[in-house]
């Protein structure tokens, strides 16, 4: 019925999800399975000698780090499409891949229309997280507050400093070693961005932490 | 002859020093009449202390003529100056000048006594009161033959308190008394420049001083002992212009005494015994006793020089019956000078006489001397004796104790020294033993906790690849085959499958977080604490200057654990609704602190409610050789503060 049908290359080491995708891919219309391999090293071969328009990726796979290889693909290929698909739901890993190529981030547990579409957005040059996603991309995010967050015992210490408290009875008085004092006194000082002492002190009770 | 006659006049000279010493430290001014008016002033004075200062003076006056009457006046100022100390230490200044000559120790102790007074005022009159009292002590310290005390108590004592009372008169004066001493023992260099110095100070107050008379001529004199005669000439030119001024002064008659010794010095005999005869006739005028009997041994010099035996006989002779005081050693001289003088005249048997005389007077002298000195010089001798053996008493004591204690120090220190490597080997062998333990332990612990890591890993894997990548295909395959009779049942049948792979894929990450194998430590932390998070809990962390990628992943999957150990607790037990992770490194330190805002838990019981979770960390930061302090309390959160030393064979 289609004159011309989107080619999806599919690289995936399990063989039923390889076959549950096929199956989708193949019932729609507009799409139409190249090829399906089990290793990211026979993809790039067949890349070499083939064009695809969609490259649906499994992450951890073996051999190849699929970062590593999304990055090779896409600079070979700029027009080709890279949906990382995976059940890895790490911030890390997602925005990983997304910083390296990938221009979607499927879940493999996702719903067969889900997987459709965001085809479509991909070639469309949107994509719409899955709202699992999207919970570990923007909830909980770390607020970027202008005032530095001190733990209890910086508090201590930022107190007794500013008493005049040397590191030596700072470090007797709250059981603690004086190299440890130390680092707690230049921790201050990066978390207020000062240089020293007086200033970290000047610049605390400016924010009102003393 | 000559010998004899050098030696006369060395005699001569010193009974003349003392003599003029006793003129300038008693100021005397002439005598009754001057008593006579202090009195009728006396009577007309009103205060007790007025009239007791006059009654000193008027006792004072009188101490040359009449002691007894001197003694009873100042006794009797003494009596009216009870009540006023200052008056007092003018009594016993007084008192002293009356004792001087006769008593030396009363006359000292009544100086000493004055000056302790004296010290307490600070007046010009005091200072020159203590001046004066010092220079009548060095006075009889010289009448006791102590030279040396007399100039060192003139110099240091009399002459600045002198100074400070400003009496510059008196101050010229103490400088021609320091001289004289010099001057007797023939240091004439040193002499001349006291005598001169005491003329450069008088210049300034008053030219016409008669001071100058007496260093005038106490100059010449020692010119004349240095045979420079040219100087001498010239100081006894000078001194006549003041003979003139003072002819009643005691200098005035030694000028003439000096003008003659230079003439005799000089060859000169008319006109030394001229001199001589000047000066007689002035000592006569003034009935000085002294004077008289020093000009006419002079005299007595020149015949004998002149070969006139006859008149030097009827000079000495003279001086012998004249009642001029003559003392021991005089008496004794001139008999030896009859005796030659007699067999000078060829009369042997007058000669023999007299010689006679003074053997038998200078062996009794001589036996008296003999015998004050050998009781001075035994007394000295005991002195000494006894300072000996007292010295070598002590220090044999001294050695002994010495000795004593150093063989208990060295016992002390040797057993100390023991006792200090005998611990210190047994705490090193201790330490060995220790320290193989913990190599051991720590062996173990690193082998036990690798193989689980090791296992985890795999058992991770193995879960979330395969098992969770079946399920997934399940479902992938579920949903397509079931797409067209979408019923409840199983769209519920599909959910419960998602929620059976997130699971499986929080299990398999918590055994093995994929992003720190991938990332390293701050990535899989940085998940963790997100993926921990919920609507109730808030985890916020912050990573300051860590650089755990230096670190072998062991240490990072073990420094994970503990973390995740931790913030799992928050999780599970704490109801807190904010916690807090902080990581932060100073070179081979990686310091760990997690807080939250949660119930807390009670300290003391705390021991036995510790559950397996804190035991875990706790074997965990033992094995990293780091130190952990847990601070929590009930309403207050709890507060994990961890130290870590990342370097070492890990």
């Amino acid at each position: 019925m289609a004159p011309f049908k989107l080619s999806v290359i599919i690289v995936e080491d399990h063989s039923i999800i390889v076959e549950g995708l096929s199956s989708i891919i193949n019932n729609a219309d507009e799409l139409e399975l190249s090829g399906a391999f089990s290793t990211a090293e026979e993809a790039m071969e067949f890349l070499e000698t083939n064009t695809a328009d969609i490259l649906l990726l499994d992450i951890s796979l073996p051999a190849m780090s699929d970062i590593e290889m999304c990055r090779l693909v896409k600079q070979k290929n700029k027009k080709l499409k890279i949906i990382a698909l995976t059940n890895h739901t790490e911030r890390s890993v997602i925005n990983d891949m997304l910083t390296n190529g990938a221009d979607g981030y499927l879940l493999k547990n996702t719903s067969k229309n889900d997987l459709i579409e965001s085809i479509f957005q991909v070639l469309d040059n949107k994509f719409i997280l899955q709202s699992e996603l999207q919970k570990v991309l923007f909830s909980n995010t770390q607020t970027s507050n202008t005032l530095p967050r001190l733990t209890t015992r910086e508090k201590e210490i930022l107190l007794l400093v500013s008493n005049g408290a040397t590191t030596a009875a700072i470090a007797s008085q709250l059981y603690i070693s004086s190299q440890t004092v130390e680092t707690h006194r230049r921790n201050l000082m990066q978390k207020f961005e000062v240089n020293n002492s007086a200033a970290l002190i000047k610049k605390a009770v400016e924010q009102g932490f003393l | 002859m000559q010998i004899r006659n050098a030696h006369i006049n060395k005699q001569v000279t010193n009974w003349l020093l003392s003599l003029v010493i006793l003129i300038t430290a008693h100021d005397a001014i002439g005598q009754d009449t001057a008593s006579d008016s202090l009195l009728l002033l006396y009577k007309k004075a009103s205060g007790d202390t007025a009239k007791a200062r006059l009654l000193f003076e008027i006792g004072d006056h009188l101490s040359a003529t009449d002691t007894a009457k001197a003694i009873r006046y100042i006794q009797q100022g003494m009596q009216l100056a009870k009540s006023n100390r200052y008056t007092q230490a003018i009594g016993h200044f007084y008192q002293g000048r009356l004792y001087m000559d006769y008593n030396y120790d009363a006359g000292k102790a009544a100086f000493k006594k004055a000056n302790n007074l004296f010290e307490k005022f600070s007046s010009a009159e005091s200072y020159l009161y203590q001046s004066r009292s010092w220079s009548n002590i060095a006075v009889i310290e010289q009448y006791q033959n102590n030279d040396k005390e007399y100039t060192n108590i003139l110099l240091n004592k009399a002459i600045p308190l002198a100074l400070k009372s400003g009496d510059k008169v008196r101050v010229a004066g103490y400088y021609t008394l320091v001289g004289l001493p010099f001057m007797n023992n023939r240091n004439l260099q040193k002499a001349i420049y006291y005598f001169s110095k005491s003329n450069d100070i008088i210049r300034n107050v008053n030219p016409e001083n008669e001071h100058f008379l007496g260093n005038y001529v106490n100059i010449a004199r020692s010119y004349c002992f240095l045979k420079d005669y040219n100087s001498a000439k010239k100081y006894l030119d000078s001194a006549y212009r003041y003979t003139q001024l003072f002819p009643y002064s005691g200098y005035s008659i030694d000028y003439y005494i000096v003008k003659s010794m230079y003439h005799i010095d000089l060859k000169e005999t008319e006109k030394g015994i001229n001199s001589l005869d000047n000066g007689l006739k002035l000592a006569r005028k003034n009935k000085n006793p002294f004077e008289i009997r020093e000009l006419l041994y002079q005299k007595a010099r020149i015949y004998d020089e002149q070969k006139n035996y006859i008149e030097a006989k009827n000079t000495i002779q003279e001086l012998l019956n004249g009642g001029y005081g003559l003392v021991d050693g005089d008496r004794k001289q001139l008999y030896h000078d009859l005796a030659y003088l007699h067999e000078q005249l060829g009369d042997t048997k007058e000669a023999y006489k007299w010689l006679a005389k003074y053997t038998e007077f200078a062996d009794s002298l001589t036996a008296k001397n003999n015998k004050l000195e050998f009781a001075r010089l035994e007394a000295k001798y005991n002195y000494e004796k006894k300072e000996k053996e007292l010295l070598l008493v002590s220090s044999k004591e001294k050695m002994q104790r010495i000795l004593m204690w150093t063989s208990f120090g060295g016992l002390f220190t040797a057993s100390l020294l023991f006792m200090y490597f005998y611990r210190l080997r047994k705490a090193k062998s201790e330490q060995q033993v220790q320290s193989l333990k913990q190599q051991q332990q720590i062996a173990l612990t690193q082998a036990l906790l690798q193989g689980e890591e090791k296992e985890r890993a795999r058992l991770a894997r193995d879960l979330h690849d395969g098992l969770g990548g079946m399920l997934a295909g399940v479902k992938i395959n579920l949903t397509h085959a079931l797409q067209e009779i979408s019923t409840p049942q199983v769209d519920k049948a599909i959910s419960q499958l998602d929620h059976s792979i997130t699971e499986l894929r929080r299990i398999a990450r918590n055994m093995m977080p994929e992003a720190l194998l991938r990332s390293g430590l701050e990535t899989a932390l940085a998940d963790l604490c997100q993926s921990l998070s919920n609507e109730k809990l808030k985890i916020c962390h912050s990573f300051i200057n860590t650089h755990a990628e230096a670190f072998s992943k062991q240490v990072q999957i073990i420094i994970f654990r503990i973390i995740q150990e931790l913030l799992t607790n928050i999780v599970k037990h704490a109801e807190a609704s904010e916690a807090y992770l902080q990581c932060s490194q100073d070179g081979a330190y990686f310091y760990i602190t997690v807080e939250d805002n949660g119930k807390g838990i009670n300290q003391s019981g705390y021991g036995s409610r510790r559950g397996i979770g804190l035991d875990n960390i706790q074997s965990r930061v033992d094995f990293l050789k780091g130190k952990m302090d847990f601070n929590s309390e009930p309403g207050k959160g709890t507060i994990t503060n961890i130290e870590i030393r990342t370097d070492g064979t890990l």
